[in-house]
């Protein structure tokens, strides 16, 4: 089950170019698939899978916002530098952890479902990554950023686990007892 | 008054007042059959231990149920199809009493990586040694490296393993408790209602009887149990431990040694007052007044619904000691008179023989009282329960003794004096020309006992491991041991932390950025909303102290096994090719994770709801460094040390926390009531002395013997424990009574000539014969104390040994060293 709920979590990180909302159903289609042929590939070393792969999500997912998401209030208190250097560092993360996760891929299914528009800005995709035994639930949530009016993923629902609300609650707690500055050097 | 009493009833209507008095006694005596016998861990545990009440929080939050362990060790390999075989059918079998719930066994515990598979593999399909294709190689290798299994459910050696009976948890005990507790506390802080009152009658009898059936079943279960094992001892070596094991054997022992030291002792001090006064009376009349004072206090016991308990066990033997003590100053007393006026009546002979030991005995009586008073100021029902049985038991004796004795004597006829052999009363005159001619000799002795004692006690530590508590060659000792350091050991030890509350995020300052500041603020909404549910508990932060603390209690080399949520994570470690599970994956495994297996490796270890993590250890009792208070303590500092307050808060709770506060107590408890006592007992000798001067040598000559027994305790390092820290309050009973006869005798004869040596002489060889009697007559009687299979019942039989010959000691030599030199008496003219 943990190799599943693994790749459910490299899947969820796919990324899509900043969209418009008729074409997020389609978008997400098409990039999923590009990761899994990736991964497919075997005359791809992992060196190269896994920068292609960071290309694919580099600029639909919103680091900015999912950084300040998963430091919650007290982003505000932080000053523009240390903003930059979270940010920076969170982002790493990030990837890293989906680098690291995409390698148990194993042929799983990946389908596309509906797609829900719960707020007049926001909207979320469900998609169902189907295994030998089992299938799970996996959640795009999007937000509409303001002036531009594109769409970006913004956190990732894996079987009613929040990716972000996972890393909120950790940097919560961290935060308690020690420094931003801290934080970052431990990312 | 006395007098009166003794001329106008007990000594004029004999017949009567013997038959109304023995026939209420035997009457009483149905109670008998009421009295029952407690040695279960409550019985150990302080009344007002905020821990217990922690324990039983942290037993009912993480749902720990009792258990039993049996150790097993086949004749062939453990995984051998024979040795699996037995290991199956002892298996099914105890799966079917009706006390045990399951039964982990190497038959039937999951199987994670035997071979590694993916997770969702494990929870569809749970693999044991049942399962086919199983590698034994690769099984072996698991139970002997995994974090569940190594060196709990097998050996290192991989010759035994345990069986784990879990029992099923008895709601009701723990509901019946709480309500009369809660009415209790109320009580104790205001006035209760009628019907509460009635409300806490009628809880206090349900939870007893309910105690009572449930203590019945536990011990059929037991022996259920072994009837069991000894089916299958052809075919391997078993061994049972646990806590309830613990208290259902000592119940045991303790029975048995009530009957044969009840029985044996009353047949020892037959043949040893037949061999002094060679009269049957002299025999018949003091088992009379033994078997009285005996039936009277146990009755009252049954009738007042006190229980014997470990540490009352031996309250029969004390009872008979004071009893038989009292008896021998009357009847040596009375032959002392009848040999000085052999043509004086019989009941004027009586009469002297009861007015003249009156004054002396119920002072005696009283200070032993005093000396028993101290254990009432501890807070265990049972220590408590020891002062009032032994208060009001030498009470009854003193009361049944002075009316029997006389009352009987008045019937019998007037028999020829006992001619004393020369053999049996050279102590006395031995001792009368020590004190003469070995000035020296016995200041150098008194000072070597001072510095004997001194040091030893400096030696003395506070202990009570209960392995101890067994003869090596008894099945517990035995069980316990193999248990204990081939299985993880066995007093259990809960480190429980809670985690701060202090989790929300900081307030903001001021926004620098438009944009965000309304983003982020819809997002905090959308966020925060959800942040507490459970599958966001699991943290890096939380992991890494869950490590951190695991480590450090694996680390300690007297606890054994420790389970805790960090077991769970080595284990998904190695299931995921050796990466450590981060806080998405364990969010991830909670969200998926069934109940049943949630209930297995969750539920016991983290109470997400209270915040709260559970590190279960089994300390290992027989380790001789072990010092439990000061591993407590250190446990304790280390982990505050090593968690931020901030973050968390440590507590310690079960059995080893509970038995230790109430050990610490104890002595606490008792050092300050010795203290006390010493204070009543001076006053008391002021009151009788009338001399400042005769307190202070009464005082000197009994701490001396005090202090030995504190000496020899330590130089033979035995422990004070939750026996032997009572034998200071009884030595000092019971040896204050030889002071208040000798200085009493000593202040009658110096009356007559107002010579000291010639009282010294005179007191040593009247009243010495029965000092020396006395002691003679209970050394004799506790050396078969010796032979108990409880350990501290063979350490009181020897301790008290050793308290009464030093105090017939300094009582015989020291006491009129004493007195001859510092003449504290006044002259009479």
């Amino acid at each position: 089950m943990l190799k599943k709920i693994i790749l459910l979590l490299f899947l969820s990180l796919i990324s899509l170019y900043a969209i418009e909302e008729q074409n997020i159903q389609k978008v997400t289609d098409t990039k999923v698939r590009e990761v899994l042929n990736i991964l497919k590939d075997k005359t791809l070393s992992q060196k190269q899978k896994d920068a292609k792969n960071v290309r694919i999500i580099d600029d639909i997912f919103d680091f900015d916002i999912m950084s300040q998401i998963s430091l919650g209030r007290k982003w505000k208190s932080l000053s523009n530098n240390e903003k930059a250097r979270f940010s920076k560092a969170f982002e790493k993360k990030i990837k890293h952890s989906y680098l690291d996760k995409l390698r148990l891929y194993n042929n799983e299914k990946v389908i596309i479902k509906d797609l829900e528009k719960v707020k007049s800005n926001r909207i979320t995709l469900e998609t169902q990554v189907i295994g030998l035994d089992d299938t799970y639930k996996v959640i795009y949530l999007f937000y509409k950023k303001k002036h531009t009016n594109e769409w970006y993923i913004y956190d990732v629902e894996l079987v009613g686990v929040s990716i972000i609300q996972t890393y909120r609650k950790q940097f919560s707690e961290f935060l308690q007892t020690k420094t931003i500055k801290q934080l970052i050097e431990s990312l | 008054m006395l007098y009166t009493l003794y001329q106008k009833l007990i000594l004029k209507y004999p017949f009567w007042v013997l038959t109304i008095l023995i026939s209420s006694i035997l009457i009483f005596g149905i109670n008998i059959q009421k009295l029952e016998i407690d040695a279960s861990a409550e019985t150990l545990l302080l009344n007002d231990d905020k821990d217990l009440a922690f324990s039983r929080t942290v037993a009912k939050r993480f749902q720990t149920n009792d258990l039993l362990i049996l150790a097993y060790k086949p004749k062939q390999d453990l995984l051998s199809p024979e040795s699996l075989q037995t290991l199956t059918r002892i298996t099914n079998d105890l799966e079917q009493l009706p006390r045990v719930e399951s039964v982990d066994s190497l038959i039937n515990v999951p199987l994670f990586f035997s071979p590694i598979r993916e997770m969702d593999d494990l929870i569809n399909e749970t693999r044991t040694l049942k399962s086919d294709d199983i590698n034994l190689s690769m099984v072996k290798h698991e139970f002997l490296t995994s974090p569940l299994y190594k060196d709990s459910l097998v050996n290192k050696d991989f010759t035994i393993s345990s069986i784990i009976i879990h029992l099923y948890q008895d709601p009701e005990y723990f509901t019946l408790l709480e309500e009369r507790n809660r009415l209790l506390d109320k009580q104790k802080a205001s006035l209760l209602t009628k019907e509460e009152k009635q409300e806490l009658h009628d809880v206090s009898i349900a939870f007893k009887a309910h105690r009572d059936a449930q203590r019945d079943i536990d011990n059929q279960n037991i022996t259920a149990i072994r009837a069991l094992i000894s089916k299958y001892q052809d075919d391997a070596t078993f061994f049972l431990g646990g806590v309830q094991m613990i208290s259902n054997d000592i119940v045991g022992f303790i029975k048995n040694d009530l009957l044969i030291y009840g029985s044996t002792l009353i047949l020892l001090i037959i043949l040893v007052l037949g061999f002094i006064f060679k009269k049957i009376r002299w025999v018949m009349l003091p088992i009379l007044i033994c078997a009285l004072s005996v039936i009277a206090i146990t009755s009252s016991l049954g009738y007042f619904g006190w229980e014997i308990t470990v540490i009352s066990s031996n309250f029969i033997a004390l009872q008979l000691i004071i009893t038989i003590s009292i008896v021998l100053h009357l009847i040596v007393r009375y032959e002392e008179l009848l040999t000085r006026y052999p043509r004086a009546s019989s009941k004027r002979l009586i009469l002297y023989t009861v007015l003249t030991k009156a004054t002396p005995t119920t002072f005696a009586i009283l200070t032993t009282i005093a000396g028993f008073s101290s254990l009432l100021y501890s807070h265990i029902y049972p220590v408590i329960n020891l002062g009032w049985m032994m208060s009001a038991g030498i009470t009854m004796s003193l009361v049944i003794a002075f009316i029997i004795l006389p009352a009987v004597l008045m019937l019998l006829k007037k028999t020829p004096p006992v001619k004393q052999k020369r053999s049996m009363a050279f102590i006395p005159s031995l001792t009368a020309k020590i004190v003469l001619h070995d000035k020296k000799a016995i200041y150098i002795v008194t000072l070597l006992s001072i510095v004997f004692s001194i040091t030893g006690a400096s030696q003395l530590i506070v202990e009570n491991s209960f392995i101890n508590y067994f003869k090596k060659d008894t099945e517990i000792y035995k069980g316990m041991s193999i248990i204990d350091q081939e299985l993880g050991g066995t007093t259990p030890l809960d480190v429980i932390l809670t985690l701060s509350d202090k989790n929300s995020t900081p307030t903001s300052t001021a926004s620098t950025q438009e944009e965000t500041f309304d983003e982020t603020d819809s997002f905090e909404e959308e966020f925060s909303s959800v942040e507490d549910q459970d599958q966001y508990w699991f943290t890096e932060e939380k992991i890494q102290i869950i490590k951190n603390v695991h480590h450090y209690l694996t680390d300690l080399a007297q606890v054994g096994e420790v389970q805790s949520f960090a077991t769970l994570l080595a284990t998904g470690k190695i299931l995921n090719k050796n990466k450590n599970l981060d806080s998405i994956d364990l969010a991830l495994i909670y969200k998926k994770l069934p109940q049943k297996y949630r209930d297995v490796i969750l539920t016991p270890y983290v109470n997400i709801e209270h915040d709260q993590l559970r590190f279960s250890t089994r300390v290992i009792d027989s380790n001789e460094v072990l010092r439990r208070d000061a591993l407590l303590k250190k446990v304790k500092d280390d982990l505050t040390q090593l968690i931020d307050p901030n973050v968390a808060t440590v507590q310690l709770s079960n059995l080893m926390v509970l038995y230790n506060n109430m050990l610490q107590s104890l002595f606490h408890s008792q050092i300050t009531m010795i203290g006390l006592v010493l204070l009543i007992v001076s006053l008391m000798f002021l009151i009788l002395f009338r001399s400042l001067k005769l307190t202070l040598i009464a005082l000197t000559v009994n701490v001396i013997p005090i202090a030995l027994v504190f000496g020899f305790m330590g130089w033979l390092h035995i422990p004070l424990d939750i026996m032997t820290i009572t034998i200071a309050a009884i030595a000092m009973g019971i040896g204050i009574d030889d002071t208040i006869h000798y200085i009493h005798r000593f202040k009658v004869e110096f009356e007559k000539d107002n010579r000291y040596y010639f009282s010294m002489h005179r007191t040593s060889t009247s009243i010495g014969n029965a000092l020396y009697f006395t002691t003679l007559v209970i050394v004799i009687g506790f050396s078969i104390l010796t032979l108990s299979n409880l350990i501290p019942t063979i350490y009181f039989g020897l301790l008290t040994m050793v308290v009464m010959i030093a105090a017939l000691t300094s009582d015989m030599i020291l006491l009129p060293k004493l007195l001859i030199v510092f003449k504290p008496f006044k002259r009479v003219k």
